[in-house]
C-alpha cells in the first residue's frame, strides 16, 4: 500500500521532537466546558479553537474530535477551518513562544535576520521551530501594527521594539529574568479623588508598550503610591507619536501641560517630584532618603530627569503635531479610552443622540454624501452610497460589520483607532445601523491586536451598562447589539466576502459578487461593511457638518486621512492629515524627513496591495485617484517611507513572498500566480535571475490580475509591477548579479578596511567565528563562514567595515 | 430577459447563470470546478466569457445572466485566458497522463490498460486496446525492440514488465480465434488508396488506411505476401504460417484487396496508380537509387525525399514510408512509419490538409524523486520478471501473463481519457512548461483499501470532493486542508482515505474533473464475498483452461480453441510469488 497520511506535512519534523507532548493525555472536559460556555453553532468554531489553542497552545487532535463529537460543527469545518489560519497550531509548541514580527517596516529595519538570530541563540535545530530544552519556539508574524518601533518581537504577551541582532541575547535574558512588561489594563486605577491637583497622561496601546511604556506606566503607579503624590495616573489614547515614545504628559490642573518623550522608568521619580510635592515634608524626606537609598542598593544610574524635560522636544512635537487635522483622532492624548464618562465629556454620542432622536436616516445618507467621505479600508468607495445600498435591500433582518481586519503589514491605524478611540467607533456603528435599519452587529478584529480586542469589549460592555448599546438605546427605541469577533490571522479575511465567511465560522475564501453584501451578505442577509476608520469619522461630520468636512482635502478626497507612518523616518507613528497634503511634506514636514543623513527613495503605499511613489514623485497628493494615477493606491494608510539603501526587488520580493502566504488558495491565478513571481523574484534577489525574468514576471502579473476574484489576487502584482516600473534598472542589475542598494544578502560580502583599529569587537560579535580574533592588527572576515548577519558591522567602532559587491566588475 | 451569446440571442425566462444561458442556446463554455447540481465555487476560472458592453471577463459558471448582456465565449482574449489559466494549473500538476511506455512505443499504444486487461481477464477489451494503435502485433511483437520495456518504470526498481510479450500474448490469443476482433472501421469514405508492397510496412498501412473507411488494394511483387517478413532477415522459427495468414485474414475482413504478381513498372506504374487510386502509399523495402530512378520516383544520393510532416513524396498523393525512406529500420519503426503515411494519404485522399497523426496534451512529471519509485512499486506485485524457459518461442500463457501483468505499477493516469484539465489543455493549446515552477512538487498517491485513489498533485482545488461529501452525509469526507498554494484536498480531521470516503467514493471521482481522485481497482467491496474475488494475478485452475485459454474472454471453455498454446503446469504457478 502507498503512503499512510494523505498529505506528508512539511513541518512534520518538530512534531516528532514533541511525541511526548503530542502524546501527553488531554482533558476533554475543558473542551466540553468551552462549548457550553462557548456554543456549540457553527460560527463558534473559532472561539472553540482559539479556546481550545490557549488550553494547550496548540489544537490536540483528540480536542478537535471532541468538538466534532460534541457539536453541529462538521469534521470538515473543523479540518478546514483551523488549517486555514495561522493563528492555529496542529503541532505542540515550547513554553514560550516569540513572535518575530516581518511587517514592512520591520522588514526594511532588518527584521529578516531576528528570526534566524534567535534560533541560533536557541540552538534550534535546521528546519525545526522549538528550543530543545522545549523552552521556546519561533514564529514569524505577519505585522504586530508596532510599526514605528521596527523591528520588533513579541515573547508571550510582552512586545519588544527596536530589536537588533545585537540585543537578542539580552532581550532573551530580559525574558527569563522574567521581565513582566505586559500590555494591557491589568489593573483598575483608583477612582480620581477630589484632592489631585493634576494628572500624568500615559499612552500604553501596543506599540508604546513595546517601546517602554509599560514599565514607565508601573513606575508611575509605584511612585504615586509611595509618596502619596495628589496627582492620578492616567491612561490615555495614543497620540501616535510614535517615535518619541514612551511619552508622558503631565497636566497639572489650570497651568500648563509638560510632555515628556523617551522616558525611563528611573527618570520617573525626577520628573513626577518636579511638578507635584507629596503630602508632607516628612514623606518627602523619606521618599528622598528610600530613593537615594534605592539607588544606591540597585546600582542604577540614573540621568537626571532634566534631560528629558523636553523644551526642546515640545517643539519638535508641534512640528509633528503642526500639518495634523484630527477628526478621527480627536483629543488624541487626552481621551482615556477605557471609560465612557470620559468620552462623555468629550462630545462623546452627541452625534449618536442627534441621529437617533429623530434625524431622518435619509437626511444622514445625504450628509455622507455631501461630506464626500469615502471608505477608509483602500477601496475609497463613497459611504453615502453604500448606505444607501444596505437601507434600500429589504429584510427584517440586517447586519452592521465592522471591518477591523488590518492586515497591510506596515499599518496600525485600526490598532491605534481601536485602541484609543473605541467608543467612536461604537458611536459610528450605531448611526450606521440606525440608517441602514440592522440591529445586530459584529466587530471583526485581527489576531494580533489582543489590547484592541480588550478595549473594545470593555468598550461596548460599558455601553450597554450605560444604555448607549443594546435594547431600547438612550431610550430611543432604537436597538444595536455588537459583538466582537476575533481574527485568527488571515490577511484575506479583510475583503469582506471572505471576512463574513469568517464570521459564519469558515475559511476565509472570498466569492464572487453580485451578489454584493448589500444585497446577500452575512448568512445571506443584506450587510454593511466598513471601515474602523469609516466608523469613526462618522461622528465628527454629524457633530460639524458635512460642509465643514467637505471644506478639507481635494476635489475627489475629502476630509482627512489617518497614516501610519513608519520605516526611514524620524518621526513616525499614526498620522492624520488632510486629504492632498502632498507625500513630500508629510515624509519631510510630519515626518521629520530621513534619518542619518539618507535620502529619501521611494514611499510604499497601500501595502501588499498598493506600490511605491518614487521620490521623484513625492510631490504627489494625498487623493484617490492622483496616488492611483502613479500607480500606488491610497489603501487603508500603510506608509513605509524608504532610504537609498533599501533595494526595490527585494521589496518587490518581500510583498510577494507576504501575498504568496495570505494568498487563500481559491483562484487559480492568485494561488499559482503568486508562487510563480515570487520563484523569480526570489531567483532575481538570490542572483540566479535568468534572462527573460522579468518579461515572465510581468505577464504573470497580467494574468494574475485578471483572473483573480477577489482583491487581494487583483492588486497582488501591484508592488511587483510598480517596483519594476520606476526601477527597472534595479531588476535588471539583479539578473546581472548586482544589488545596487547593496542590500541582497547572495549579492554582497562583508569586507573590513585599513580604519580598522584591531579592537576585535567584530570578532567576539561575530556568531559565526568568521573573523579570526587578531588584536591590534587588521581583521579579516573569512567570507564563506560569513552569514551577513550584519552585526560586525553594527557594532564596529569605527566604521571599518562595509557591504561590497560579491561580484567584481 | 434577452441576451445575445456568441451572436445568438437568448431568452431566459428565470434568473440563471450565464454558463447556464449559454446551455440554452447550444454553447458550451468550459468549465472544471463546477458541476450541475452543485454550487458554484468560481476558484478554477476556465469559464471566462467576455460582457462585451463592460469590457469585462467574468467567470461564466457564477456570473448571472442580465438582460442586455452581449458576451463572446469564445474570442481571442478568452482563449488567451483560458489558456493561460490551464498552464498556471499545469506548472502545479504532478503526475502524467499516459505512461512512460506508451509515450515511447512509436505507435503510441495504450500498454498499462492491456494489462489490466488481461490480468482482468477481460481479452476483448484487451485487443481492442492494442488494435486501437498497433498494427499486425503478433508479428510486430516477435520482433519488436520494446522501448517500451527499457522506459518503462519499473526497470528503475528492478526490470521493466514484459510488455512485448504481454502484447503478443493477446494478440496470438485473438488471431487464433475463428474471428479475430474487427476494429472500429470509420464509414465508407468512397476512396481508394494503393499500397505498394506487402512487407510490415505495406501490411501496417493496409491497416491503417482501412480503418478510415477507404477501399485499400495492396499490389505485391511476388506471388506470397508479407515481403521481407517472409525472408531470413526475420527469424522464421518465430514466424508460424499461422501468424502472417491471421493478420492477412484479418486485413481480409477489413476489405483490404490484395493483389500479387505486381511489380511497379511492370503491371503498375505510378503514372497508373495515381490515376485510378485517390493516394498510394510506398512500401517497397530497401530499394536502389537507380531503380527509384527508372521507377519515376524522386530521389537523392541519400535515397527516397519524402516531406517528414506529410510523408508524401515529390510526386503529389503519393506517400512513402518504411525501409524504402531509410533502410536498416527496425520493425517498430516501419510500422509508425506506415501509421504516419497512411494518416497522411488518407487526409490527402479526403481532401483534407494533411496534419499527420494528432497527438493529444500529455502531461510529463519527468524524472523520478528520491522515493517516489517506492510508490509506484507499492501498487504492483513485488515479484521478479517472469522469463519461463523458451518464451521467446512460445510466449506466455495466460497464468504467466497475468502474474507478469501483475508487476504493471499503473503508472498512466487512470482519468487520461476524461481528465478535463487535460481535454482542455488539448483544446486551447497550453503548454506545460509555460510557467514552470522552481521545483516540482512531490508525487503522492494514496491508496489505502478505499473505494478511490487520491493523488494530491492532480487537484486543482475545486472542492466538488467536498461539496460532494458534504451533501451526501459522509461523517468524514473531504474538506480543504491550509491555504495559500500549499492548499490542498484531504480526508477531516486526518482520517485515513476509506474513512473518509466510506459512502461516496464513486460519486466523488465522478465528480472529480481530474485524476486527482479515481476508481481503486485493486479496491474490493466490503459486500462482496471473499469466495466471488479474485485476486489479481494468482488464480489458476484446470476449468481454467491453459495457455492461450479463450474461455478468459468470458465465454467457458469449449470452442475447441482452448489450450492452443503452451502449456504451465500448476505447480510451477504455485511457485510465482504472489502478493
Amino acid at each position: 500500500m502507498s503512503a499512510d497520511t494523505l498529505t506528508a506535512p512539511p513541518d512534520s519534523v518538530p512534531a516528532k521532537t514533541h511525541a511526548s507532548l503530542a502524546d501527553a493525555e488531554i482533558d476533554l472536559s475543558l473542551v466540553d466546558g468551552m462549548v457550553s460556555r462557548i456554543g456549540k453553532r457553527s460560527q463558534d468554531l473559532i472561539p472553540l479553537l482559539q479556546a481550545i489553542q490557549k488550553q494547550w497552545n496548540w489544537l490536540p487532535p483528540a480536542a478537535l474530535e471532541r468538538l466534532a463529537e460534541i457539536t453541529e460543527i462538521t469534521p470538515d469545518a473543523i479540518t478546514g477551518v483551523s488549517t486555514f489560519y495561522h493563528q492555529f497550531r496542529h503541532h505542540p509548541v515550547g513554553k514560550h513562544i516569540i513572535k518575530t514580527c516581518v511587517g514592512t517596516a520591520c522588514h526594511v529595519r532588518g527584521a529578516s535576520i531576528l528570526d534566524e538570530t534567535f534560533h541560533s541563540h536557541l540552538k534550534i535545530p535546521k528546519g525545526e521551530h522549538t528550543s530543545p530544552d522545549n523552552e521556546f519556539t519561533c514564529e514569524e508574524v505577519a505585522c504586530l501594527g508596532c510599526c514605528m518601533l521596527a523591528p520588533v518581537v513579541q515573547i508571550d504577551d510582552t512586545i519588544y521594539g527596536e530589536v537588533g541582532v545585537v540585543g537578542v541575547p539580552g532581550l532573551l535574558s530580559d525574558f527569563r529574568a522574567s521581565e513582566k512588561a505586559k500590555a494591557g489594563d491589568v489593573e483598575e486605577d483608583a477612582e480620581p479623588d477630589a484632592n489631585v491637583v493634576g494628572e500624568v497622561r500615559i499612552c500604553v496601546c501596543s506599540s508604546c508598550t513595546a517601546g517602554g511604556a509599560f514599565k514607565v506606566y508601573e513606575e508611575l503607579i509605584k511612585v504615586v503610591d509611595d509618596m502619596r503624590l495628589p496627582v492620578r495616573v492616567k491612561k490615555v489614547g495614543c497620540k501616535g507619536a510614535s517615535f518619541e515614545t514612551p511619552l508622558i504628559e503631565v497636566s497639572v490642573y489650570n497651568q500648563a501641560r509638560h510632555r515628556y518623550g523617551m522616558v525611563k522608568p528611573t527618570d520617573v521619580r525626577g520628573i513626577l517630584l518636579k511638578h507635584f510635592r507629596p503630602a508632607s515634608w516628612l514623606r518627602r524626606m523619606g521618599a528622598t532618603a528610600f530613593h537615594l537609598l534605592e539607588t544606591m542598593l540597585t546600582d542604577e544610574d540614573w540621568d537626571p530627569p532634566t534631560r528629558f524635560s523636553k523644551d526642546v522636544r515640545q517643539t519638535v512635537d508641534e512640528r509633528f503635531e503642526g500639518p495634523q487635522i484630527r477628526c478621527v483622532t480627536e483629543h488624541a492624548g487626552v481621551l482615556d479610552p477605557r471609560r465612557i464618562d470620559d468620552y462623555l465629556a468629550h462630545d462623546g454620542f452627541v452625534a449618536m443622540e442627534k441621529c437617533l432622536r429623530g434625524l431622518d436616516p435619509e437626511f444622514i445618507i445625504q450628509e455622507m454624501l455631501d461630506s464626500g467621505l469615502r471608505g477608509r479600508g483602500g477601496a475609497g468607495f463613497p459611504t453615502g452610497m453604500k448606505w444607501r445600498f444596505a437601507r434600500g435591500a429589504e429584510n427584517d433582518v440586517k447586519y452592521v460589520i465592522c471591518n477591523g481586519d488590518e492586515g497591510d503589514p506596515g499599518a496600525f491605524m485600526d490598532r491605534m483607532i481601536l485602541e484609543s478611540f473605541p467608543f467612536r467607533v461604537i458611536e459610528g456603528m450605531v448611526i450606521a445601523a440606525y440608517v441602514i435599519g440592522a440591529d445586530k452587529g459584529f466587530l471583526y478584529i485581527r489576531a494580533e491586536y489582543p489590547l484592541a480586542t480588550e478595549r473594545i469589549r470593555n468598550a461596548i460592555a460599558q455601553c450597554e451598562e450605560r444604555g448607549y448599546l443594546g435594547k431600547d438605546i438612550m431610550g430611543t427605541g432604537k436597538n444595536l447589539h455588537l459583538e466582537v469577533v476575533e481574527g485568527a490571522g488571515a490577511f484575506v479575511c479583510g475583503e469582506e466576502t471572505a471576512l463574513m465567511s469568517a464570521i459564519e465560522g469558515g475559511r476565509g475564501m472570498p466569492r464572487f459578487r453580485p451578489p454584493f453584501p448589500a444585497q446577500a451578505g452575512l448568512w445571506g442577509k443584506p450587510t454593511l461593511i466598513n471601515n474602523v476608520e469609516t466608523f469613526a469619522t462618522i461622528s465628527w461630520i454629524i457633530r460639524n457638518g458635512a460642509q465643514k468636512f467637505a471644506a478639507v482635502g481635494t476635489e475627489k478626497s475629502k476630509g482627512t486621512k489617518t497614516f501610519a507612518l513608519a520605516g526611514k523616518v524620524n518621526r513616525g507613528g499614526l498620522i492624520e492629515v488632510p486629504m492632498g497634503m502632498t507625500i513630500r511634506q508629510i515624509v519631510e514636514e510630519v515626518g521629520g524627513g530621513i534619518p542619518n543623513g539618507k535620502k529619501l527613495k521611494a514611499v510604499l503605499m497601500g501595502g501588499p496591495s498598493g506600490g511605491c511613489v518614487p521620490e521623484h514623485l513625492a510631490d504627489t497628493p494625498v487623493d484617490f485617484e492622483e496616488i492611483s494615477k502613479v500607480g500606488a493606491i491610497m489603501g487603508s494608510g500603510g506608509m513605509v517611507v524608504l532610504d537609498e539603501t533599501d533595494c526595490m526587488v527585494d521589496i518587490a520580493n518581500y510583498f510577494m513572498r507576504f501575498l504568496q502566504d495570505e494568498s487563500c488558495g481559491k483562484c487559480t491565478h492568485c494561488r499559482v500566480g503568486t508562487k510563480r513571481m515570487g520563484e523569480i523574484l526570489a531567483r532575481l534577489c538570490a542572483g540566479q535571475g535568468r534572462k527573460g525574468d522579468l518579461e515572465k514576471l510581468e505577464a504573470l502579473a497580467a494574468i494574475t490580475k485578471s483572473g483573480s476574484l477577489c482583491g487581494l489576487g487583483v492588486t497582488a502584482p501591484n508592488p511587483v509591477l510598480s517596483c519594476m516600473r520606476y526601477f527597472r534598472d534595479e531588476f535588471e542589475a539583479h539578473i546581472a548579479g548586482k544589488c545596487p542598494a547593496k542590500k541582497c544578502v547572495s549579492l554582497v560580502r562583508y569586507d573590513i578596511n585599513d580604519e580598522c583599529i584591531g579592537c576585535t569587537r567584530c570578532s567576539q560579535y561575530c556568531p559565526t567565528d568568521a573573523i579570526p580574533m587578531n588584536p591590534y592588527h587588521h581583521h579579516v572576515i573569512q567570507d564563506p563562514l560569513c552569514t551577513r548577519c550584519d552585526i560586525c558591522l553594527q557594532v564596529c567602532p569605527v566604521d571599518a567595515i562595509h557591504v561590497v559587491d560579491l561580484k567584481e566588475d | 430577459m434577452k441576451l445575445t451569446i456568441d451572436n445568438i440571442e437568448v431568452e431566459i425566462d428565470e434568473p440563471m447563470t450565464i454558463f447556464h444561458a449559454a446551455q440554452k442556446a447550444g454553447i458550451d463554455i468550459p468549465v472544471m470546478c463546477y458541476k450541475e447540481g452543485y454550487d458554484y465555487f468560481t476558484s478554477c476560472m476556465i469559464c471566462v466569457v467576455k460582457d462585451m458592453k463592460t469590457g469585462k471577463t467574468v467567470p461564466g459558471c457564477s456570473a448571472q445572466a442580465l438582460d442586455g448582456m452581449v458576451i463572446e465565449t469564445q474570442c481571442e482574449e478568452i482563449r488567451e485566458a483560458r489558456k493561460s489559466t490551464l498552464e498556471l494549473l499545469l506548472s502545479e500538476h504532478v503526475g502524467d497522463c499516459e505512461a512512460p511506455c506508451q509515450r515511447l512505443c512509436a505507435v503510441h499504444s495504450e500498454i498499462p490498460k492491456m494489462i489490466r486487461e488481461i490480468k482482468e481477464e477481460q481479452f476483448e477489451d484487451a485487443i481492442a486496446t492494442v488494435r486501437a494503435d498497433m498494427a499486425i502485433p503478433s508479428i510486430l511483437e516477435r520482433f519488436c525492440n520494446a522501448p517500451c520495456e527499457k522506459g518503462c518504470r519499473r526497470a528503475q526498481y528492478d526490470e521493466g514488465v514484459s510488455i512485448r510479450h504481454l502484447t503478443r500474448y493477446i494478440s496470438d490469443w485473438d488471431l487464433k480465434r475463428e474471428t479475430p476482433y474487427l476494429p472500429p472501421m470509420r464509414e465508407s469514405t468512397g476512396k481508394k488508396i494503393a499500397i505498394v508492397g506487402s512487407g510490415s510496412t505495406g501490411l501496417a498501412a493496409a491497416f491503417y488506411a482501412a480503418r478510415e473507411g477507404h477501399a485499400i488494394t495492396v499490389f505485391e511483387k511476388q506471388d506470397r505476401f508479407g515481403g521481407r517478413l517472409l525472408t531470413d532477415d526475420f527469424d522464421q522459427s518465430l514466424m508460424e504460417d499461422w501468424v502472417i495468414e491471421g493478420e492477412l485474414r484479418l486485413l481480409g475482413l477489413m476489405g483490404v484487396e490484395f493483389k500479387s504478381g505486381q511489380t511497379l513498372g511492370e503491371q503498375i506504374t505510378l503514372d497508373s496508380l495515381t490515376r485510378d487510386f485517390d493516394a498510394v502509399i510506398l512500401a517497397l523495402g530497401p530499394t536502389g537509387n537507380d531503380v527509384l530512378e527508372t521507377l519515376g520516383i524522386p530521389a537523392t544520393d541519400k535515397g527516397i525525399k519524402i516531406n517528414p510532416k506529410t510523408a508524401m513524396t515529390g510526386v503529389k498523393g503519393v506517400f512513402a514510408a518504411g525501409n524504402l525512406v531509410k533502410s536498416g529500420m527496425p520493425i517498430l519503426k516501419s510500422v509508425q512509419a506506415a501509421k504516419d503515411a497512411a494518416t497522411c494519404a488518407s487526409q490527402f485522399a479526403n481532401g483534407e490538409e494533411i496534419s499527420g497523426i494528432y497527438e493529444m496534451y500529455n502531461h510529463m512529471m519527468g524524472r523520478l524523486q528520491e522515493g517516489e519509485i517506492d510508490i509506484f512499486v507499492s501498487g504492483a506485485d513485488p515479484i521478479p520478471r517472469l522469463k519461463p524457459e523458451n518464451l521467446e518461442v512460445e510466449g506466455y500463457n495466460l497464468a504467466d501473463a497475468k502474474v507478469e501483468g501483475g508487476r504493471c505499477m499503473h503508472c498512466d493516469c487512470r482519468a487520461s481519457h476524461n481528465c478535463k484539465l487535460r481535454i482542455y489543455s488539448d483544446e486551447y493549446g497550453a503548454k506545460q512548461n509555460e510557467f514552470k515552477g522552481e521545483q516540482r512538487a512531490k508525487y503522492v498517491h494514496v491508496n489505502q483499501d478505499a473505494g478511490a485513489v487520491f493523488e494530491s498533485g492532480k487537484c486543482i482545488k475545486c472542492g466538488l470532493c467536498v461539496q460532494v461529501t458534504n451533501a451526501n452525509g459522509e461523517p468524514y469526507g473531504f474538506t480543504f486542508v491550509g491555504r495559500g498554494f500549499d492548499v490542498t484536498a484531504g480526508v477531516s480531521l486526518d482520517k485515513t482515505l476509506a474513512e473518509g470516503l466510506e459512502q461516496v467514493a464513486d460519486l466523488v471521482v465522478e465528480a472529480c474533473p481530474t485524476g486527482a481522485l479515481s476508481h481503486n481497482e485493486k479496491y474490493v467491496p466490503a459486500y462482496v464475498p471473499e469466495d466471488q474475488y479474485q485476486h489479481v494475478g494468482a488464480e489458476w485452475s484446470p476449468e481454467h483452461g491453459q495457455g492461450t485459454g479463450c474461455c478468459g474472454g468470458g465465454g467457458g471453455c469449449g470452442d475447441g480453441e482452448c489450450g492452443g498454446g503452451a502449456a504451465s503446469p500448476p505447480a510451477e504457478l504455485a511457485e510465482a510469488p504472489s502478493k
